[in-house]
C-alpha cells in the first residue's frame, strides 16, 4: 500500500480518535491497516486524553481583570480618556453594550459570588465604572456609626462591621477596575479619607483596652480599602504614617494629663496663672487622639477640615 | 490564496482588536486563553508559573497587538510565538529553581481509580518529556494539536505552513513519540477512556 495511503488513512482514523471514538472503533473504517495503526492511534489516545489542570476559576477571574485593566490602560495612553469608545464606535451606547457584554460573559462565567461589578457598579456611556450610590452610603453609614460607638465607649456592632466590609469590598474591586468615573473616585477618597480618621481611633481603642474582634475586623477591612485607594488615588492626609506611628505614644498620655489641672486650685494666691493652664490642658486631654505629637495631631486637623479631594490623581496607577 | 470563514472572522477580529476594540480583543482573549494556559503548562510543569506566564502572554499582547502584520504569519502564530517565547525567558530566568506547584500535584482527579490515575500521570509526565526530545517542529506540532487543542488547519496557520505538511509531521512526531515510550519498560496500552468529544 503506497505510503501517501498509510497517511490519509492515520488521518482519518486520527480525526475519528479526537471526535470522541475509541481506537478500535477509529481503526474500523480500514481493518487492513489496523496493525499498523494501532499503535500510533494508541499514543495519540494518550497524548489526547492526557487533561491537563484547567485554571482554576479564581486565577481566570484574576487574569481576566487584569487583562481587561489593561486593554483599557492601552486605550486610554493612546487616545486619551474615552477617546478610543468615539474613534471605534459611532455612538457610546454601542461601547457601553460592548462593556455590559463583557460583564454579562463575566457574570456568566464567574458564577453569582464572582461577578465583577454587577452589584455595585453600573456602566456610564463613556465606558466608565460609576460605582452605585448605596455602595457608598453604606460605607459612609456603617463608617459613622463604628465611629460614633468608638467616640461613645461602646461596643462596636456587628452589623455595622458586616455593612463596612461589603462595601469597602466593593470599593476595593471598583478602584482596582482602573476605569472608576471621576466623581465617583472623588467619592471614593473622601470615604477612604473619612475611614482612615476611624482607624487612627480604632488604633488607640486597641492599644488602650482588650480589642474586641468587631474592631479587629473593622481595622483589617479599613486598612485594606485606605491601601488600595491611597495606592490607586492618593488620599489627601498622610496614608501610612498615622497607621504605623499612632499606637505607641497613644495610650499613656491622655489619661494622665487631666489629673494634675485639677490640682491648682488650693494655691488661691496662684490664679491668674492657674486659670490659664488647666484650661489648655483640659481641652488637649479631649480627643483620645491628639495627646500624641506627631501622627496623632494630624488627625484632628484632617477631621476639622473637610478634607479637600485632589480631582487630579493618575487615573490608573 | 482565499481564507476559510473561520479564518476570515478571525482577522476580522484581530483588525478590531488592533484599532483598540475592547470587545475583540475580549473575544480574542477567550479564544485562545484556554489554549495559551495548557501550551503553557505542558511546557513548564508547573501550575503556578503557567498562570504567571498565561498573564504575562496577554499583557504582552494587548501591548503589541497595534503593530502585528498580517503579512508576517497569521495570528494564531503570532500569539503562540509570544508564548513560545515567553516560556524560553522563563527556563532561562529560572534554570534549575524548582518547581513550586508540580503538575503531577496539580492534575485533576478523575473518575478512575487511584492506581489508574497515578499511572495516567506517570505517563503524561513520561509523554511531555518525552516529546521534549522530538525535533523543535514536531514538538510544536504536538503542543498546538494536542496540548493547546489546535485543528490541523489552526496548527498549519500557526506554524506558518500547509495542511499537509502538518499531518506528516504529526505522523512522524507520534511514530516517534511510539518508539521512544516502546523502548521504556512500561508500554503504554490504549486508556480506558477515551478522547472526548471536541467543541
Amino acid at each position: 500500500m503506497a505510503r501517501n495511503e498509510i497517511e490519509e488513512a492515520f488521518q482519518e482514523a486520527l480525526e475519528a480518535l479526537l471526535d470522541g471514538d475509541s481506537v478500535e472503533e477509529s481503526l474500523s473504517q480500514h481493518p487492513e491497516l489496523a496493525d499498523e495503526l494501532r499503535p500510533l492511534l494508541e499514543t495519540a489516545s494518550w497524548l489526547s486524553t492526557s487533561e491537563l489542570p484547567a485554571p482554576s476559576l479564581a486565577y481566570q477571574a484574576r487574569a481576566r481583570a487584569r487583562f481587561e485593566a489593561a486593554v483599557r490602560d492601552r486605550n486610554r495612553r493612546r487616545f486619551g480618556r474615552g477617546g478610543t469608545v468615539r474613534w471605534i464606535f459611532p455612538t457610546t451606547v454601542a461601547a457601553g453594550l460592548a462593556l455590559l457584554l463583557i460583564a454579562i460573559g463575566s457574570a456568566a462565567f464567574l458564577g453569582d459570588h464572582g461577578n465583577p461589578f454587577n452589584n455595585w457598579a453600573t456602566v456610564a456611556g463613556d465606558g466608565d465604572l460609576v460605582l452605585k450610590p448605596n455602595v457608598l452610603q453604606k460605607a459612609d453609614t456603617a463608617i459613622s456609626r463604628i465611629d460614633s460607638s468608638i467616640r461613645n465607649g461602646e461596643a462596636i456592632n456587628p452589623d455595622d462591621v458586616k455593612d463596612l466590609k461589603d462595601a469597602n469590598d466593593a470599593i476595593v474591586k471598583a478602584v482596582q477596575s482602573g476605569s472608576l468615573d471621576a466623581s465617583s473616585k472623588v467619592a471614593v477618597q473622601e470615604i477612604a479619607g473619612r475611614q482612615l480618621q476611624v482607624l487612627a481611633q480604632l488604633e488607640v481603642t486597641e492599644g488602650a483596652a482588650t480589642p474586641q474582634a468587631e474592631g479587629t475586623d473593622a481595622k483589617a477591612s479599613i486598612t485594606a480599602v485606605v491601601t488600595v485607594v491611597g495606592k490607586a488615588l492618593g488620599i489627601p492626609t498622610p496614608v501610612a504614617t498615622p497607621v504605623a506611628t499612632v499606637t505607641p505614644t497613644e495610650a499613656p498620655q491622655p489619661t494622665p494629663t487631666p489629673a494634675p489641672t485639677e490640682t491648682p486650685a488650693p494655691t488661691p494666691t496662684a490664679t491668674p496663672q492657674a486659670s490659664v493652664q488647666p484650661t489648655q490642658q483640659a481641652s488637649s486631654a479631649q480627643p483620645p487622639a491628639q495627646g500624641t505629637p506627631s501622627a496623632g495631631s494630624a488627625q484632628p486637623q484632617t477631621q476639622a477640615t473637610p478634607t479637600p479631594l485632589p480631582t487630579s490623581a493618575p487615573s490608573n496607577p | 490564496m482565499s481564507l476559510s470563514p473561520e479564518a476570515q472572522a478571525e482577522r476580522q477580529l484581530v483588525d478590531a482588536a488592533k484599532r483598540g476594540e475592547e470587545q475583540a480583543l475580549s473575544r480574542l482573549y477567550d479564544t485562545y486563553f484556554p489554549r495559551i494556559y495548557r501550551y503553557v503548562l505542558a511546557r513548564t510543569g508547573d501550575v503556578s508559573d503557567s498562570e504567571d506566564l498565561t498573564e504575562e502572554v496577554f499583557l504582552r499582547v494587548v501591548d503589541a497587538i497595534g503593530r502585528f502584520e498580517w503579512r508576517e504569519a497569521p495570528f494564531s502564530a503570532w500569539i503562540f510565538r509570544i508564548a513560545h517565547n515567553a516560556v524560553i525567558s522563563y527556563r532561562r530566568r529560572n534554570g534549575s529553581r524548582p518547581r513550586s506547584t508540580p503538575l503531577t500535584e496539580s492534575l485533576p482527579v478523575n473518575i478512575e481509580g487511584p492506581e489508574d490515575q497515578v499511572e495516567k500521570e506517570l505517563l503524561l509526565r513520561e509523554i511531555i518529556e518525552a516529546a521534549k526530545v522530538l525535533p523543535d517542529t514536531q514538538q510544536r506540532v504536538i503542543e498546538l494539536r494536542f496540548i493547546a487543542g489546535l485543528s490541523v488547519a489552526e496548527t498549519a496557520r500557526a506554524l506558518g505552513k500547509g495542511e499537509g505538511n502538518v499531518k506528516v509531521i504529526q505522523h512522524k512526531a507520534i511514530a516517534r513519540l511510539r518508539d521512544m515510550l516502546a523502548e521504556k519498560p512500561r508500554v503504554p496500552e490504549a486508556p480506558k477512556v477515551y478522547g472526548k468529544k471536541r467543541d
